[in-house]
């Protein structure tokens, strides 16, 4: 007997054929005795499988059996694989958390403190940068100390260094609205005439001629243009009775300030 | 009345509700029993079987996948049991492989709890029994799948991890082999 035809017989014996090739298989066994045999043995076969099926003693299994056999492993409920479905959220929530702590600190630690434009009678404006961090500020008592220091190789112990070459004014410490460059006026040395009533802050009012116009910083290409809507700040003479520094005030504009006479 | 799917269960199970699981095991501890009984034919070994079954399920609920039917994923478990016990128990059943050839053999073999009920069983069915206890686990667990569960070939084919066109292959090869060990037994009842 054929293996192949074997094998049809005992998928037509168990229903695993179409009703077409049912039929034609059908045919062929019953012009074949062998194959008759061979598919009444299977048929038989199951018949027999499908009774044995029936043939099933109850059990006696019970919750309570589960449950011991389950404690008596020491087993927990399974863990809830939190980390396999979500674990890679950490990753992304780390990095938006560090780029957070990055850009806050990068933005308090990266304000400078306020840049003070300070005039220098030797020569051009020097620009005062103060030394970051800085948890105090403290200016020297006295500013031509301010000015010596200036001039020497190391900076005093003062907190407050002087650059010894100028340097532009970086665009963050200029004010909201206040694109142009502060013009600085020492009050010591220039009188000019300033109208109360246009001046934001403190007792600028002077008398005298004023003697020299503020010099352009040599580095700076571009002249300090006195235009009517460029800040002016006024250094005082004057001393600040806590710190002892000198007071500069800042002019809203140069439109009521008169140079010269 | 379903209140709970398979799936809800074993969630619930997984999440520490062991009710839950209990649910599970009632539901389907009777097809179990029924797959390792013909596995085994013996009773007390078949309930060992799923007890085990059920433990290594609850210890494993974590690695199952909702997408394929619990019933697979237990049955899976069920084979995989009870293939190792019977290569276990092939080192240590040479005697009863002897005692299984002998004229008493139907005492036992199936419910051995009543021997005298034995005696009253169909020859051919007997016959049958014990040609399919002398296959060879892999060929025994896909004929009890077939044939006597009566489960779908994709259903095997997820059991038993292959194709479907490999499940039938087995299947196929299976009674070929069932039918080899049945002829002559029948021939000597006869």
């Amino acid at each position: 007997m054929n293996g192949k035809f074997e094998e049809r017989l005992a998928r037509l014996a168990f229903g695993d054929v179409t009703p077409e090739e049912a039929r034609g298989l059908e045919r062929e066994a019953q012009g074949n005795p062998e194959a008759a045999r061979i598919l009444n043995e299977f048929r038989d076969m199951r018949a027999g499988l499908r009774d044995l099926g029936a043939d099933v003693p109850p059990d006696q299994l019970s919750k309570e059996r589960l449950r011991d056999a389950i404690l008596g492993q020491g087993l927990r409920p399974a863990p809830v694989p939190v980390a396999s479905n979500r674990g890679w959220l950490w990753m992304p929530v780390l990095a938006g958390a560090l780029a957070f702590g990055i850009f806050t600190f990068r933005g308090g630690s990266g304000e400078k403190a306020p840049m003070v434009v300070m005039d220098d009678s030797r020569g051009p404006s020097f620009v005062a940068q103060l030394p970051e961090p800085t948890p105090t500020l403290s200016l020297p008592t006295d500013v031509p100390e301010v000015r010596a220091a200036s001039s020497r190789e190391t900076p005093a112990k003062p907190v407050l260094k002087v650059a010894s070459q100028p340097t532009p004014v970086p665009k963050q410490t200029r004010r909201r609205n206040r694109p142009r460059k502060p013009i600085v006026i020492d009050s010591a040395r220039y009188a000019f005439d300033v109208r109360p009533n246009e001046v934001t802050g403190g007792d600028l009012e002077q008398k005298g001629e004023p003697s020299e116009v503020p010099e352009t910083p040599k580095t700076d290409p571009t002249p300090v243009a006195m235009t009517a809507s460029a800040p002016i700040v006024l250094i005082d003479s004057g001393k600040n009775s806590e710190t002892g520094a000198s007071t500069a005030t800042e002019v809203g504009t140069a439109s009521n300030v008169l140079v010269g006479g | 009345m379903e209140l709970d799917s398979d799936v809800a269960l074993v969630r619930r199970a997984r999440e520490g509700d062991y009710n839950a699981f209990e649910q599970l095991f009632e539901r389907h501890r009777a097809l179990v029993y029924r797959f390792a009984y013909q596995m085994t034919s013996r009773r007390d070994d078949a309930e060992d079987v799923v007890q085990e079954a059920f433990v290594r399920a609850y210890q494993n609920l974590h690695r199952y996948r909702d997408e394929a039917k619990f019933t697979t994923w237990l049955l899976r478990i069920v084979t995989n049991l009870c293939t190792d016990q019977a290569r276990m128990s092939q080192r240590r059943t040479a005697l009863e492989q002897q005692e299984a050839m002998g004229a008493l053999d139907w005492m036992t073999i199936g419910e051995q709890h009543d021997p005298v009920q034995n005696l009253e069983d169909d020859r051919r069915k007997v016959a049958l029994r014990k040609a399919l206890n002398a296959l060879p686990a892999h060929h025994r667990s896909v004929i009890i799948l077939r044939d006597i569960e009566e489960r779908e070939y994709p259903d095997i084919a997820a059991i038993l991890g292959c194709t479907v066109g490999g499940a039938k292959l087995r299947v196929l090869r299976a009674r070929r082999a069932l039918r080899d060990r049945i002829a002559p037994l029948i021939g000597e009842e006869k």
